[in-house]
């Protein structure tokens, strides 16, 4: 019987893991740094990758809201999840980011964070609580997205 | 013991290959042009050459019609 809970319980430890800001994530140098540095603030945290064609309209986007919101304490950080790093380099010398950008080469935070699609966006509050995800990035929706930003930030 | 190891299989096949597949971040791998299933010319040349030397046939593969051995 206790082998038997065992094993259940190792099989449930790969669905355990959640989208949290307890993970840590690469920077333009590689080094390793929690995304917990960024507790405190309203999150916008977004999976993207070099190859993905809805990530390119995004960034204009999350560059506004940079620009528009970043003095009211919302850190927009996007993750990327190619393997080769150079993609990602050549991706953002054609669209530049004034925003965080991460690293994730091995996908260890993306599939804690069970990724359904790309690009996948999780939305934390001030308390560092997951309060929205979006699967996909979609220009009409835009406006509804700035919204709910809007709304984290006053709280 | 019999009971246990039974017990254990059924509790090993409810994940039911959950953790299988493609995820999203790698579909960028799938989508390479080397990756897909006519990215050698000459293969497919090739192979519809055998495959016409053995059935008689020809076409089948993307073609309309084919099959009947009327060229």
């Amino acid at each position: 019987m206790r082998k038997l809970l065992l094993l259940l319980s190792f099989m449930t430890l790969s669905i355990s893991a959640a989208p949290s800001l307890d993970y840590k994530v690469q920077n333009f140098q590689g080094e390793l740094l929690s995304l917990s540095e960024f507790k405190g603030k309203v999150v916008y945290l977004d999976f993207w990758a070099s190859w993905c064609g809805p990530c390119r309209k995004s960034f204009p986007w999350m560059n506004a809201m940079h620009q528009k919101y970043q003095q009211q304490g919302l850190a927009i950080v996007a993750i990327n999840l190619d393997e080769d790093k150079a993609l990602a380099e050549t991706f953002l010398s054609k669209i530049p980011a004034d925003f965080h950008i991460r690293f994730d080469p091995q996908a260890d935070v993306a599939s804690k964070f069970d990724l359904q699609g790309m690009p996948s966006s999780y939305i934390f509050n001030r308390q560092g609580e997951l309060v929205q995800t979006h699967l996909g990035f979609f220009e009409e929706k835009s406006a509804g997205y700035e919204n709910e930003i809007v709304e984290l930030l006053k709280e | 013991m019999n009971r246990t190891i039974i017990s254990i299989a059924i509790a090993v096949s409810l994940s039911a290959c959950s953790s299988l597949g493609v995820e999203p971040w790698e579909k960028d791998q799938l989508a390479r042009a080397d990756m897909a299933l006519d990215s050698e010319k000459l293969d497919l040349a090739l192979d519809d050459h055998i495959y016409f030397s053995k059935e008689g046939s020809s076409g089948g593969r993307s073609l309309a019609g084919g099959g009947c051995g009327c060229n």
